[in-house]
């Protein structure tokens, strides 16, 4: 949790006003969310088959940096993917 | 004759400095304060006389003409802090005292004995002062701690009308608010509830924790009695603790609505705040005549708990679509338009249907399939759309909740 907290930190150290990846902006999460080949192979499969809207598609990034973040991972990998993308809300 | 003393009034959450200027002059007994006052402002007449008579002075009321100006005069004067400097200003009018008003910024309400009762939103005024470069700010006793959080500034402590006057004279010094150790300010956080008390829901606590660790919104859904409540309140134990730029935010806000408990000068825990779901859009977001924050503000860096969350009136839930997205609220009046910032952590929970059993493997449950889609849709998609973490918490089983085991620790 608290490395999980200082990893952001240093993310944003040089960012004012912004304390946790919940806040990043669009510009922001170019620069520290880069998704792999494979990665964004799922995401493009989540989006298209749950019909996500593109705040979704944003916010899920965010979770799995996050996620990623908790697992001290330098950048985000399908498994911390696949568990942001679980936590959307299911059509019901 | 007239005469100039500093106060300062509040708008959203900065403060403006004032200058309350009194003149008299002779005729009949008229006491006017001007400068777009509210009523508590206006009533500090008779405060202002019945506290300058009652410590020993020649009262407003046998003076003849008194106007008291409260400039700049645009700006809506709101709360009963001018009564202090609408005071001393007539004093030094009537010639009854004299001092260097020059650098010294005064508020307090006058009880009609003279003592000095406390005010709200102190914090943000000690902060103007500081920058403005006033060198010393008299406030009422009570609300010394919270003005020398703002940290350079004499703060003087003012109990009662008639020894901040012999202050002011030189005849009986107060002594100024020592100089608070930051440090000591910021207690550590003590938490009643840990997450090991919540038995099961290992799913549940992980996403708290995702959410705990990025600041994201989670919705629980499930069965009454499952501890989505429980869970929710356990929440804050494993926030981060609060950064000195933080908690003086978040003082500042609650020293605004009124809500910082006297013996406290600095907020040194996450904010929780709970709503009943029979919250009002005003009480929620903020807003009234004169815009004041509501509960998304004064949840601000900490943790907005919205239980039974379909039972909140739909136009209040939707009020939360901005500042969801923003991290602010601007309130719009006829008065003034203010923004308050909002940056909090949303946790809803709720039951999936009207019986609370729909998701239930084994309970069963009595909903019609219509009564279940009605209840669910008192939540509209742009809301659920911006919460990024949903989870179900299931009925706990009897094995799990008898074990003695207890789960991990905050």
């Amino acid at each position: 949790m608290t490395a999980a907290r200082q990893r952001q930190q240093a993310r944003f150290k040089n960012l004012d006003g912004i304390i946790a990846n919940s806040e990043m902006t669009g510009q922001q999460m170019k620069e520290f969310c880069q998704l792999g080949n494979n990665e964004l192979d799922l995401l493009r499969k989540a989006v298209n088959q749950l019909q996500l809207s593109a705040r979704a598609y944003h916010r899920i990034i965010k979770i799995a940096r996050t996620i990623s973040d908790l697992a001290g991972a330098e950048q985000i990998e399908i498994p911390h993917l696949a568990e942001a993308i679980q936590y959307r809300q299911r059509q019901t | 004759m007239s005469s100039k003393v500093l106060s300062a009034t509040t708008l959203g959450l900065t403060s403006h400095l004032v200058e309350v200027e009194i003149d008299t002059h002779s005729g009949m007994y008229v006491f006017s304060i001007v400068g777009l006052p509210d009523a508590t402002v206006k009533e500090a007449k008779d405060r202002v006389n019945a506290a300058i008579k009652n410590c020993g002075f020649k009262p407003p009321y046998q003076c003849g003409h008194v106007t008291a100006n409260l400039a700049p005069a645009d700006i809506q004067k709101v709360g009963p802090l001018y009564d202090l400097p609408i005071a001393l200003g007539f004093l030094l009018t009537t010639k009854q005292i004299d001092f260097d008003t020059n650098g010294k910024l005064f508020v307090g309400e006058l009880s009609l004995d003279g003592k000095i009762r406390p005010v709200n939103g102190v914090l943000p005024i000690a902060m103007m002062a500081k920058e403005k470069n006033i060198s010393e700010i008299f406030v009422p006793k009570e609300n010394a701690g919270e003005a020398s959080i703002a940290g350079g500034l004499k703060v003087i402590p003012a109990d009662n009308f008639k020894d901040l006057v012999a202050h002011l004279l030189g005849e009986k010094i107060i002594d100024p608010h020592p100089e608070q150790d930051l440090q000591k300010v910021f207690e550590p956080q003590t938490y009643h509830l840990d997450m090991a008390h919540v038995k099961g829901q290992e799913h549940a606590k992980r996403a708290l924790e995702i959410a705990a660790a990025g600041g994201h919104n989670v919705l629980f859904s499930g069965p009454p009695g499952s501890g989505k409540t429980l869970l929710a309140k356990t929440f804050p134990s494993i926030l981060p603790p609060l950064t000195f730029p933080e908690a003086l935010e978040i003082t500042k806000i609650f020293s605004i609505a009124g809500k910082l408990p006297r013996e406290v000068a600095l907020v040194s825990q996450r904010p929780f705040r709970s709503p009943h779901h029979s919250a009002s859009a005003v009480s929620l977001v903020g807003g009234g005549q004169f815009p004041r924050p509501g509960e998304i503000s004064l949840s601000h860096r900490g943790v907005l708990f919205l239980d039974e969350f379909p039972e909140f009136s739909r136009m209040v839930l939707e009020n939360l679509r901005q500042p969801l997205e923003d991290g602010s609220i601007s309130v719009s009046r006829a008065q003034a338009t203010l923004s308050f910032p909002a940056r909090f952590t949303l946790i809803a929970a709720m039951n999936p249907c009207p019986c609370g059993n729909a998701t239930d493997p084994e309970k069963l449950c009595s909903c019609s399939p219509s009564s279940i889609i009605r209840y669910q849709r008192k939540i509209s998609g742009p809301i659920l759309d911006r919460i990024d973490i949903h989870i179900e918490v299931p009925r706990m089983k009897f094995d799990k909740l008898a074990s003695e085991k207890l789960g991990e620790s905050s």
